[in-house]
C-alpha cells in the first residue's frame, strides 16, 4: 500500500504561480463593488421570479390604462368636457399620477419580494457560505446587494414609467382626444424627474426594510411578511391611533397624534406633494397634500434607512454561518 | 498527545492555529487547537462525527468567529485580513451549494465574478477549462437543481479550483462520488500537490487519506489528539499476523507472546486473537515488520511453528481506531467508522 512521501522541506518551497488562464481584476473597493453589483444583477436577471415580477408590473400598468380606455370608449362621440376628462388619465401629465400609484402600491410589493428573495434566498439555499469564502468582505457583499436593488428600482421605475406613458399614449389615440403638450417645459421635466426619484426613494426604503428583515430572519418570508405587515397594517393602525389621540388628549394623545408624521407612506406622499403642482398642474394639490416639510420627510426616511440598513449590516458582520 | 509540530518556519507555514477554540454556549466544539500546515503539504484532517473538523474549517475560512485563539494563514491573521487571505484559497465546506436556478456554467461565472476574476473571454475560457477538468462540460447548461449528487460535488470541486488558488480546503470532496470518481479526485489531488499546491483535506475515507496525504491531524471531541507525518504514524502501527495450525496452538502462541511482552520484549506493543473471514483465528501482533524473524524464533523456542507469518503495513485505519475508540473495541474492525459516513457538523 503506497504511502505519500513525508514532506520535510529544507528550504522555503516556491509559491506556485496562478494558471495563465486566470485573470484577476483590481481589488480596490470600487472595482470590487462594481463587480459584485454586476454579479448580483446577473443572478437577478436569470431568476424566473424576476421576469414574473416584471411581467406583473407591466401587465398592471398596461391593464390600468386599458381599463381607462374601455371606459373612455363609452363616451367616444360625446364631446362634453366631462367625457374628455374621463380619458384624461391616458394623457400626460395626468397619466404620470396613475403610473406613480401603480409603482407605489404594486411596485412596493414587487420590489419587497425581490429584495427579500435576493437576501433570504442566499440563506435558504446556503449559498451565503459560498459567497463569504470567495474573497470580498461581508460588507462589500452586503453593499453589492443594496447597490443591485437600487439599480433594479431605478430601472423598474423608469421602465414602468416609459411603458405606461407609451401604452397610455397609444391607447389614447383610440379615444379621439388629442394629447396636449403645452405643459412640456424643462421645468416640468425637472419636476417629473424629481417626482420619479421620490417614488424610487420610497420603494428603496421599503426594499431596505425587506432586506433587513430577511437578513435578521434568514428567510425571504421574514422580509416579505414584515414589510407588508408594516405597510398595510402598522401604518394604517397608526392613523387610527392618531384619531384616538385626538379623543384622548394629553401627552399620550399628542404622542398618538404625532405618530403618522413618522410613517414612510406619509413622508413619501409629502415629498411627492412638493412636486405635484409642477408635474400635474392644478390637479396636483388635490391629489397630494403636503403634511410635512421637506426636511422632516427626508430626515425621517434617512432614519429609517440608517436603522434598517445599519441593523442588517451589523448582523451580517457578526453572524456565524453554520448550516 | 500531539506529536510532530514542525519547527516554526514562517515562509513555509501556510496555516498555523494557536489555541483556536470555538464554544457554542457550554458545548466546546473545538478546544485549544494547534495545527500547522506546511507549504506543499497534503494535510489530512481526520476525526469521528462531531469531532470539530467542519467547525475548524469554518473558522479558518471566517464563516465562524473563534471564541478564543487565532488562525494565521499565509502569515496573515484571518480575523483582520480575511479578504486578502481568501483570494488565495479555494474551498468546499460540507455539501457544495450553488444557485439552483442557474446552470453549472452560470454558477461558475458567479463564483468567478465574486472571486475577482475579470469577466469576458478569459473568464469564459477558465470556466470551460474547469468544467472539463471535473467532467461536467456536457452538463454545463443544466441547472444546478437538475444535477445529481455526484455532479454537485464535482461542481464544488471545480469552483474551489476556479481561481487556481494556492491553498485548497476540501471537506469530504469524494462524498457522493462513485469509485471511479473517487479515484479521479485522488489523482487530481496528487496532481495539484505535484504543482506545489497546499491541500487541506478533511475526510472519513482513511484509505484515501493514507494514499494522498503526507501529514495528518486527528481530532476527537474537539481536541487534537495526534498530528504528524503519515509515514511516522504508520510505522508505529505496523503489524505481524500469525496463523497457527489449529486453535490450540493459536492459544498457546498467544500466551507465549503475552508472556514475552511481560518479560520485557518491548517491541511487542500489543497482541490479540482476531477472527478471519474463513472462520479461523489469527494472532495480530503490534510490532515492527522488521521483527518478523525474531517473532518466528520466539515461537520456535517454545516449540510452536507458525503455518503463516505475514508482516502487514501499517494502516491509518488502525491508528485512527486505536486513538479514537475505547480500548475494549479499538482492536476490532469497525466498518461504520471507515465507511462513507457523513459528519454531522458541530
Amino acid at each position: 500500500m503506497r504511502v505519500a512521501p513525508s514532506t520535510a522541506p529544507q528550504q522555503a518551497a516556491a509559491r506556485p504561480a496562478r494558471a495563465t488562464s486566470v485573470l484577476m481584476g483590481r481589488h480596490d473597493f470600487a472595482s470590487v463593488m462594481l463587480r459584485l453589483i454586476g454579479m448580483e444583477l446577473y443572478k437577478i436577471l436569470r431568476r424566473a421570479m424576476s421576469r414574473v415580477l416584471s411581467v406583473i408590473g407591466i401587465i398592471a400598468v398596461i391593464g390600468l390604462f386599458a381599463i381607462f380606455t374601455v371606459v373612455a370608449w363609452q363616451t367616444h362621440n360625446n364631446l362634453s368636457p366631462l367625457a374628455q376628462s374621463i380619458s384624461e388619465p391616458l394623457r400626460l401629465p395626468f397619466s404620470l399620477y396613475f403610473i406613480a400609484e401603480v409603482l407605489l402600491l404594486l411596485g412596493e410589493v414587487l420590489f419587497v419580494i425581490l429584495a427579500a428573495v435576493v437576501v433570504g434566498g442566499e440563506y435558504g439555499a446556503g449559498t451565503i457560505r459560498l459567497m463569504y469564502t470567495r474573497g470580498p468582505s461581508r460588507t462589500q457583499l452586503f453593499l453589492g446587494k443594496v447597490g443591485a436593488l437600487l439599480v433594479c428600482i431605478l430601472v423598474g421605475v423608469i421602465g414602468i414609467t416609459v411603458i405606461g406613458l407609451v401604452s397610455g399614449g397609444l391607447l389614447n389615440l383610440t379615444t379621439g382626444y388629442p394629447q396636449d403638450f403645452s405643459f412640456f417645459t424643462f421645468t416640468w421635466l425637472g419636476h417629473t424627474l424629481l417626482y420619479l426619484l421620490i417614488i424610487a426613494l420610497g420603494l428603496f426604503v421599503y426594499s431596505m426594510m425587506a432586506l433587513s428583515l430577511s437578513t435578521l430572519g434568514r428567510a425571504s418570508a421574514a422580509g416579505i411578511a414584515g414589510v407588508l405587515v408594516w405597510s398595510f397594517v402598522i401604518e394604517q393602525a397608526v392613523t387610527l391611533l392618531a384619531a384616538l389621540g385626538d379623543t384622548i388628549g394629553g401627552a399620550l394623545g399628542q404622542f398618538f397624534q404625532a405618530l403618522p408624521d413618522y410613517t414612510i407612506g406619509r413622508n413619501i406622499s409629502s415629498l411627492l406633494a412638493t412636486q405635484a403642482t409642477g408635474v400635474l398642474g392644478p390637479a396636483g394639490p388635490i391629489l397630494y397634500t403636503q403634511q410635512e416639510s421637506i426636511l422632516h420627510s427626508l430626515l425621517t426616511l434617512a432614519v429609517y434607512l440608517v436603522i434598517f440598513v445599519g441593523l442588517a449590516w451589523l448582523v451580517v458582520l457578526r453572524r456565524d454561518v453554520t448550516n | 498527545m500531539v506529536d510532530d509540530l514542525a519547527a516554526s518556519d514562517d515562509e513555509n507555514v501556510v496555516i498555523s492555529t494557536s489555541r483556536l477554540t470555538k464554544a457554542y454556549g457550554s458545548i466546546v466544539a473545538v478546544n485549544d487547537l494547534h495545527i500547522q500546515v506546511m507549504r506543499g503539504d497534503v494535510f489530512g484532517f481526520l476525526g469521528p462525527n462531531g469531532s470539530g473538523k467542519t467547525t475548524t474549517i469554518r473558522m479558518l475560512l471566517g464563516l465562524v468567529r473563534p471564541t478564543a485563539g487565532r488562525a494565521v494563514i499565509f502569515g496573515m491573521d484571518n480575523t483582520h485580513q480575511l479578504p486578502a487571505i481568501l483570494q488565495h484559497i479555494g474551498a468546499i465546506v460540507e455539501t457544495p451549494v450553488f444557485y439552483p436556478y442557474l446552470s453549472g456554467k452560470d454558477n461558475l461565472h458567479v463564483v468567478a465574478a465574486t472571486s475577482g476574476m475579470i469577466a469576458g473571454k478569459a473568464s469564459n475560457r477558465r470556466v470551460a477549462e474547469v468544467l472539463e477538468l471535473v467532467e461536467l462540460q456536457k452538463y454545463a447548461n443544466l441547472t444546478f437543481r437538475q444535477y445529481s449528487f455526484g455532479m454537485k460535488q464535482r461542481l464544488g470541486i471545480g469552483a474551489a479550483l476556479l481561481t487556481d488558488p494556492e491553498l485548497i480546503l476540501l471537506d469530504e470532496p469524494t462524498n457522493g462520488l462513485d469509485p471511479a470518481g473517487m479515484f479521479e479526485i485522488r489523482q487530481l489531488i496528487q496532481r495539484l500537490s505535484a504543482l506545489g499546491k497546499t491541500i487541506f483535506l478533511s475526510s472519513h475515507i482513511l484509505y484515501e487519506v493514507q494514499h494522498v496525504c503526507n501529514r495528518v491531524a486527528i481530532m476527537q471531541r474537539g481536541n487534537l489528539i495526534k498530528q504528524g507525518a503519515v509515514s511516522d504514524l504508520l510505522q508505529n502501527s505496523e503489524q505481524i499476523v500469525i496463523r497457527m495450525n489449529n486453535a490450540e496452538e493459536t492459544e498457546q502462541a498467544h500466551l507465549v507472546l503475552l508472556n514475552a511482552k511481560e518479560q520485557g520484549i518491548e517491541w511487542i506493543a500489543r497482541t490479540s486473537i482476531e477472527p478471519e473471514r474463513d472462520g479461523r483465528a489469527s494472532i495480530h501482533v503490534d510490532a515492527p515488520r522488521s521483527r518478523s524473524a525474531e517473532l518466528n524464533a520466539l515461537l520456535a523456542r517454545n516449540n510452536l511453528f507458525a503455518a503463516e507469518l505475514r508482516p502487514q503495513e501499517g494502516s491509518l485505519e488502525h491508528v485512527f481506531l486505536e486513538l479514537t475508540m475505547p480500548p475494549a473495541t479499538a482492536g476490532a474492525a469497525h466498518p461504520g467508522m471507515v465507511a462513507l459516513a457523513r459528519e454531522s457538523p458541530v
